[in-house]
């Protein structure tokens, strides 16, 4: 071998050199990062006491959103029953996106079709990008992906980014709701409405230990375990 | 019937059986890279071009992976859009950075193959086009010079390669049975298994290289050590996933405990594709042994078991969510 | 000889216990047409009602009958085998209620109305109030028909959402869509909230 101990060094030393600082470089652009400074956090609170189950926040979405029949952005799933007649009741969970700061379906996307709004929190997916290779569907934890059947494109609830929210509504689900179980807001204005509900309320949010930081609380229901 | 499809079509099921022929074509794929590096490097003498179990490798490698990756496309909810994933990279998606391993993969399994192969192809060339293509030759030997280099770098290319199927799916938090430190681990050994078999399977019985060869003697050497470290790994998978408790331990025992996948598993993917060919490798005597009918069968058995593995692996680690 | 007089000897008496069987067969089987209230096989007089209880309403109420047949009509009759009579549901009449109709029961008072000024009656009144309907609309299969029904139970009268004077195929709930069944859940309940919100709540 024609290379010398000192020349050894010095190549691995520059390999190592280029690799970290293009890795931190990159980095910096495409990781999910939590934005708690500047900026707002979309977040909503779902009142579990509150919800009756009508589903009208999920007719409100498919309307609103064109979502075709036969999938959903948003669903709400109803409890066994509780109880003897005539006292049986029902507690009801909603089942949409939950907007993580630290979304595993950011971090798989192969196109980058995945992402992060930095300036709402929201994510949301660039369906020019998207190639569909259901990467993202397997790797969300709360199964609220789908393939939407006319683009073909990774679909979800995205707070109606680009119909409610852009026309300064607050999204379909939240408008539609009758008892006002629904509160969206600004996580990051300590003034706004959600900060007050969370503060006010015993919250919780969905599988918080696998890291995701999901931004969609639930007040619990009062009566029944809480199924996280 | 009706488990048969409910075993193949449930709500948590996003990647199906597509996915798993192409998991296992990879495997294979790297598998048989991996053992022909090796013995070209250390077990053959001579030209290597000339060898049943090189010649096997350079058709079945490329092959494998160029038809893993087309099936692959086709399996996109967009197909055409496929040259997008080629473009735009993602440095934290485990699958952006295969995508790029694959390309730099091809390209050096290619110029490898070219290189072992200069002779054939100069003649080739030389048939098809006279010499309109003659300015290949010259680049290849140029290139031929850095042989030692390349076989390095695709060794570590494929062991990558092996080693990422395992990783793609290891980064999936929602199925506790997938998201495992030691499924790469299992996926490599399987490659290495699924490579050997391959290698045989072509190069005894379609190349006709000799049972008594140095090559083939040394593949047989590896066979038995290799399925008893996979079924090992095996059971550090599930023990593991047992002892993890919590959802973990509800996803091993949904997979192995009982059903449709549970009989895959113990009597597909380790009963005939492990345990059988090593009773018939320890059980049958050599002379037996010696006969194309024989190997062609113990090899189908162990690239049946390992193409079951990758299914049972995929169907099953999506049945139970986090 | 001797065998042939066993012979007519045994065939006078075939023939005569067949005559004896298929009698007896004849006679219980004739069919019995008595109706199917007091039907009695055993040939006294069968009684018959005279008087239509329903003449008295429909004298008034002129087209209750037909309504009400929309929604409690041909399926009843096939399922208990008689007609339904307006004083099962409305009982309790009282001479005077044409003057004085509070004894008569009525059930839009138990109803919900949409509006913030709603009459909540207590659970008791409710349960009362559907008593009449559970007889039939047994709990079991109202919540297999929809959960829904659960809920309200002693929250709501079954007049609240469905129509029993209608005709059931065009007007009520059955008739509705999803999508304005669920319109009349966000209706009433829209409007408790800002009962709500009227407290200070």
């Amino acid at each position: 071998m024609a290379c010398s101990r000192r020349n050894l060094l010095i190549g691995a030393g520059a390999v190592i050199f280029t690799t970290g600082v293009a890795k931190v470089a990159i980095a910096k652009k495409s990781l999910v990062a939590t934005l708690e400074d500047g900026g707002k956090r979309y977040g909503m609170v779902f009142d579990e006491t509150a919800c009756i189950g009508c589903t009208a926040c999920t007719d409100a979405c498919r309307e609103t959103n064109n979502v075709p029949e036969g999938v959903s952005r948003l669903k709400i799933e109803r409890s066994a029953p509780m109880g003897e007649y005539p006292d049986v009741d029902y507690t009801f969970t909603r089942v949409s996106c939950q907007h993580c700061d630290n979304a595993p379906c950011v971090t798989v996307c192969p196109t980058g079709a995945s992402y992060v709004d930095l300036k709402t929190g929201i994510v949301d997916v660039h369906g020019d990008k998207c190639v569909g290779c259901g990467y993202c569907l397997a790797a969300c934890p709360y199964q609220v992906r789908f393939f939407h059947p006319e683009t073909k494109s990774a679909d979800k609830c995205n707070f109606c980014r680009d119909t409610n929210l852009k026309a300064g509504k607050l999204p379909a689900c939240v408008e539609s709701c009758p008892t006002n179980a629904l509160t969206f807001g600004d996580l990051n204005d300590p003034t706004s409405e959600i900060n007050k509900v969370i503060a006010s309320n015993a919250v919780y949010r969905s599988k918080v230990e696998l890291g995701t930081e999901p931004k969609l609380y639930k007040v619990a229901d009062t009566k029944g375990e809480i199924k996280r | 019937m009706n488990t048969f499809i409910s075993a193949f079509t449930f709500d948590s099921l996003v990647w199906d059986w597509i996915i798993a022929v192409y998991l296992f074509l990879t495997g294979m794929s790297a598998g048989m890279v991996l053992i022909s590096i090796h013995l070209k490097r250390k077990v053959i003498e001579g030209k290597a071009s000339a060898n049943g179990i090189i010649k096997a490798t350079a058709i079945l490698a490329p092959l494998g992976i160029m038809s893993g990756l087309t099936i692959l496309i086709f399996h996109l909810t967009k197909p055409l859009a496929f040259w997008k994933i080629l473009v735009y990279f993602n440095p934290t998606s485990v699958m952006s950075m295969g995508v790029i391993l694959f390309q730099v993969y091809m390209v050096i399994l290619f110029t490898w193959i070219a290189v072992m192969f200069k002779d054939e192809l100069a003649t080739l060339l030389q048939k098809l086009f006279k010499d309109r293509l003659a300015f290949v030759n010259p680049i290849v030997d140029k290139i031929a010079k850095f042989e030692n280099a390349l076989e390095l770098f695709l060794a570590l290319l494929a062991v990558m390669l092996a080693a990422y199927t395992g990783f793609l799916l290891s980064a999936l938090k929602s199925y506790p049975m997938l998201n495992n430190p030691v499924l790469p681990v299992l996926f490599i050994f399987s490659s290495v298994s699924s490579g050997a078999a391959a290698c045989l399977l072509l190069g005894v019985v379609g190349f006709k290289e000799s049972f008594h060869s140095k090559s083939v003697k040394w593949i047989h050497s590896i066979e038995r050590p290799v399925v008893v470290f996979e079924l090992f790994v095996l059971l550090t998978f599930f023990t593991g996933l047992i002892f993890g408790g919590g959802q973990k331990e509800a996803a091993a025992m949904a997979a192995i405990g009982g059903g449709f996948w549970a009989s895959w598993f113990w009597y597909g993917v380790v009963g005939a594709g492990m345990l059988v060919p090593l009773a018939l490798n320890f059980f049958v005597p050599t002379q037996a042994r010696h006969n194309k009918a024989f190997v062609l069968l113990v090899t189908s058995l162990s690239l049946v078991g390992v193409l079951m593995l990758r299914t049972f692996i995929l169907y099953a680690g999506q049945m139970t969510v986090v | 000889m001797g065998n042939v007089k066993l012979a007519i000897r045994t065939t006078i008496s075939f023939l005569l216990f067949i005559c004896i069987y298929g009698f007896n067969f004849s006679v219980a089987a004739e069919p019995s047409d008595s109706q199917n209230l007091g039907a009695n096989t055993d040939g006294r007089h069968e009684v018959t009602f005279i008087r239509d209880s329903d003449y008295a309403c429909t004298q008034c109420h002129k087209d209750s009958k037909e309504t009400r047949q929309g929604t409690h009509g041909e399926k009843v009759v096939a399922e208990i085998g008689r007609d339904l009579k307006c004083v099962e549901c409305h009982n309790s009449i009282g001479p005077d209620h044409r003057e004085n109709p509070t004894q008569v029961t009525k059930f839009s008072a138990a109803q919900s109305q949409i509006g913030t000024h709603k009459i909540l009656l207590d659970f008791d009144a409710i349960l009362k109030a559907t008593g009449n309907c559970t007889e039939c609309h047994t709990s079991e299969r109202l919540q297999e028909k929809t959960w829904v029904h659960d809920v309200h139970a002693k929250k709501a009268t079954c007049s609240s959402c469905h129509m029993i004077h209608a005709d059931g195929e065009k007007e009520g709930m059955q008739a509705l869509e999803r999508k304005a069944q669920i319109a009349q859940c966000v209706d009433c309940h829209k409007d408790f909230n800002l009962k709500k919100e009227d407290k200070g709540e």
